[in-house]
């Protein structure tokens, strides 16, 4: 088995030691990072991340504990040793980019050379090679202000990995990025550890991209809480026989980033409890639903898909089952669509014409008591559309159109039972939902 | 890292934040500009004194003459004592005698002083129109040279004087009585130069021409002229302990050159004020560019950056525009003096002044500006780049 590239022993880092503002964050962390490994640093802010990301890059002294890479402990390198190392064992790309504003883009990138004392023509040429493969080689001559975020990250990407170093360290490198920007980025990042077989860390509390990661080293509050490899991906930390078993907290860890491992086995048996579907399952499905809602799906593909086996791709469910989810997914989309034009007209510039908005009232009181098996009066209908009307302008909250409805008819209210009144007022907010901004 | 490099980084400033940079740098260049007016202006009244005396043969001579109690006189016997005294190359004795001057047709009083040729360079005194009497040739008999202050008071312009005839009456002392005798000097001299000195009505004539007419009793003074100066104060000794009176010129300069030191120094120091200033503007700059870097200097210190590289950087930046100042501050002192001296010598050319330059700034002093004020810059610089360098990087980076 092969060595760890970098080991942090016993790391406590405390920031204004003795004081009455002492904070430590870090406490006794113990990481192993294997060589071409991608490893993730996850957690909420705060929870000291980018400070252990900063120990490893050699700028931050832990207060007791080593950090050794390559089996050298950092912290004993004198300065120039230090900046060798910073130069050829490691680089370091961050949230901010922090490019140099008054230096182009080519120098910007070559300047980890010049302080290397590289000649001026074998750096350039070095660092065009980089810009090329990162897209953004025809801003060599330009100044950071003039790129976008994107491109500003690619570059501070070639910068890193200028001088070819071993360790890539990214902190929170897409926080700064659209989507798109961020998709880029992430993708370089994967491909450089994949083809170019370099190891790198990420610092980032965004669950998307955990699933990039061989490790994710889940942190709080200054320690590493727990260490989930990731089952999708084939491991480079050999993990001993019996010692760790990949479970479905794994899975659910992707899901629920931020819960304890206490908090995870309660949604597992929660799952099991409540639904029919499984994890996996609810993630395709949510996924079908997505497309399904925006428009970017037909309903007749949903249903084949729903009942396409799992290991094809599908979601497993039987033709009754299907059937019954397709039939509520229609009712609810298609009866949204009257809240959707009821909003309208209310957050139009013109005043609403009532006849039309009385329309609109009157057909969703009819879905709504739909719902009810049972007979109501004369005198439920008109309250229940006053009540649906003013739950719908937005005038009361879905708590208080809950109670008026549990609330007697002498009283004022609709005067349905307890059960009833919960199950309407869940349907009609289901609509609201669907219905508001679409 | 490469000297190239250093320099290309060492000069964004211009780049990114111009206005500052020039701004600071003006105020370097006011400051230096102080100075270089200041000690210009000493080196330049220096130099009007010094231009005055001729130098060279003028520094290895002693001006010789009689006490005024007449217990010794020069004489034929005493010139003669003094030309052996050791180290002692030559002596050039000086007759004057009373005489009435007649110039075309006017005569006034004046006194005739007969001189070796040799005497006019010993003593320094140089001719503004026309020449001395030659050492070599054919002795100049009957040529003359005037002062300035005789042609003044003949009103003949300096420039047509020469080739103009001029006669002599001299009184002579009757021997053993105090009466005085007028004797024409049944002869025409030519004048054939013109000498600087605008106070005494005199005219120059060979030495000879006097002694082969008259009894000359005793010389007015001579000069002795010394192999080397580390003979000065010797022959100085000697011929005190003769008894006679003796100035130096080179005594003379020695003291004047002192004391212009002293003014210089003074000058430079009221000029310092002004430096001190602008140094004290230009390091307020370099720390608040610290300030302004410090994220930058996080950036370069996490990607290769030695302390020292940071160090390198910030320092040549303080020292190239420190030194810059230097230069802007000699251009505004070299401009200002030679204008202001352009502008004297305007206006003395219009009435009649003579001409003198009141600034002065030679090479060596200007060469020492220019590293001065790059010293200056490396001084204001070096504490802020010692700062810069030894900020943590993480701090450092993460700087609002």
């Amino acid at each position: 088995m092969a060595e760890p590239i970098i080991k942090a022993e016993n790391l406590n880092t405390i920031f204004n030691l003795g004081k009455s503002n002492e904070y430590r964050a870090l406490q006794e962390i113990n990481v192993e990072i294997y060589p071409q490994e991608y490893i993730i640093l996850f957690g909420p802010s705060g929870c000291g991340k980018s400070t252990l990301l900063y120990s490893l890059l050699g700028i931050l002294p832990p207060t007791t504990g080593r950090v050794l890479v390559n089996g050298e402990d950092i912290y004993q390198y004198d300065p120039k040793q230090m900046a060798n190392f910073q130069t050829k064992t490691i680089g370091i790309i961050y949230q901010a980019f922090y490019l140099i504003p008054s230096l182009s883009v080519l120098d910007n990138v070559s300047l980890p050379l010049i302080f290397a004392e590289w000649s001026a023509g074998e750096r350039e040429q070095r660092a065009h090679q980089l810009l090329q493969r990162f897209g953004v080689d025809a801003q060599a001559d330009k100044l950071p202000a003039a790129l976008s975020g994107g491109q500003n990250q690619r570059v501070a990407v070639s910068r890193a990995l200028v001088s070819d170093p071993l360790i890539l360290l990214a902190d929170e490198p897409v926080g700064n990025l659209d989507s798109t920007s961020t998709k880029a980025v992430m993708d370089t990042l994967d491909e450089i550890n994949i083809k170019d077989k370099k190891t790198i860390i990420l610092v980032t509390h965004d669950a998307k991209h955990l699933p990039y990661a061989h490790r994710v080293y889940y942190m709080k509050d200054g320690r590493v809480e727990r260490e989930v490899p990731n089952p999708q991906k084939q491991q480079i930390k050999s993990v001993e026989r019996g010692k760790m078993i990949v479970t479905e907290l794994e899975k659910l860890t992707r899901f629920y980033p931020y819960n304890t491992p206490q908090e995870l086995k309660v949604k597992s048996v929660m799952n099991y409890i409540t639904q029919d579907v499984n994890f996996d399952q609810l993630e395709r499905m949510e996924h079908l639903v997505q497309q399904i809602i925006e428009g970017k799906m037909l309903e007749e593909d949903f249903f084949a898909a729903l009942m396409i086996p799992f290991e094809k791709g599908g979601i497993g469910l039987t033709r009754t089952y299907a059937k019954e989810i397709i039939t509520k997914l229609d009712k609810v989309l298609k009866q949204s669509l009257d809240v959707a034009r009821f909003r309208r007209n209310v957050e139009s510039e013109r005043k609403p014409e009532e006849q039309e908005q009385k329309k609109l009232v009157k057909r969703l009181r009819a879905y709504v008591v739909d719902e009810y098996p049972g007979q109501i009066n004369l005198m439920q209908l008109r309250r229940l559309d006053e009540l649906i009307e003013k739950r719908v302008m937005g005038d009361i909250r879905g708590d208080s159109f809950q109670k008026a409805l549990a609330t007697s008819l002498a009283k004022g209210g609709v005067g349905f039972g307890r059960r009833t009144a919960a199950h309407l007022t869940d349907f009609l907010e289901k609509l609201i939902v669907q219905g508001i901004n679409k | 890292m490469k000297t190239r490099d250093i320099a290309r980084l060492s000069t964004r400033m211009f780049k990114t934040n111009p206005s500052r940079t020039w701004l600071t740098i003006l105020g370097m260049g006011v400051g230096i500009g102080a100075v270089v007016i200041l000690v210009g202006l000493g080196f330049g009244l220096q130099n009007i004194l010094m231009e005055q005396i001729v130098f060279g043969e003028t520094l290895l001579s002693l001006n010789v003459t009689n006490p005024s109690s007449k217990a010794v006189v020069l004489n034929e016997k005493m010139v003669e004592e003094l030309g052996n005294i050791p180290n002692v190359k030559d002596v050039s004795p000086l007759a004057q005698m009373s005489a009435l001057i007649t110039f075309e047709k006017l005569t006034s009083n004046g006194s005739l002083q007969g001189v070796m040729p040799s005497y006019f360079k010993y003593a320094g005194i140089s001719t503004v129109k026309g020449k001395a009497f030659s050492e070599e040739g054919e002795k100049e008999t009957s040529s003359i040279l005037l002062s300035t202050a005789a042609l003044k008071l003949f009103g003949v312009d300096v420039e047509q004087a020469v080739g103009k005839k001029v006669t002599f009456r001299v009184f002579v002392q009757q021997p053993d009585s105090t009466e005085v005798k007028e004797v024409p000097i049944e002869k025409e001299y030519t004048i054939s130069g013109v000498v600087e000195d605008p106070f005494s009505i005199s005219a120059f004539i060979l030495l000879d021409e006097i002694t082969s007419r008259f009894a000359i009793p005793y010389f007015e003074r001579a000069q002795v002229r010394v192999e080397d100066t580390q003979f000065l104060d010797a022959a100085t000794k000697e011929v005190v302990a003769k008894g006679f009176m003796v100035t130096a010129f080179s005594k003379t300069v020695e003291q004047a050159n002192k004391i212009f030191r002293g003014i210089q120094v003074v000058l430079a120091l009221f000029g310092s004020i002004a430096l001190i200033v602008s140094s004290i503007g230009m390091f307020n700059t370099m720390t608040v560019t610290l300030l302004e870097r410090t994220g930058e200097i996080g950036i370069m210190r996490t990607i290769g950056g030695s302390p020292n590289t940071i160090k390198v950087l910030f320092i040549s930046e303080s020292i190239l525009m420190g030194f810059l100042g230097g230069m802007m501050g000699i251009l505004i002192g070299v401009v200002f003096g030679f204008g202001v001296n352009f502008l004297l010598n305007s206006v003395a050319a219009r009435f009649g002044g003579v001409k003198m330059n009141l600034f002065d700034f030679p090479l060596v002093f200007l060469l020492f500006i220019a590293s001065f004020s790059a010293i200056v810059g490396f001084l204001t610089g070096v504490f802020p780049a010692r700062r810069a360098a030894s900020l943590s990087p993480l701090d450092a980076i993460r700087y609002k």
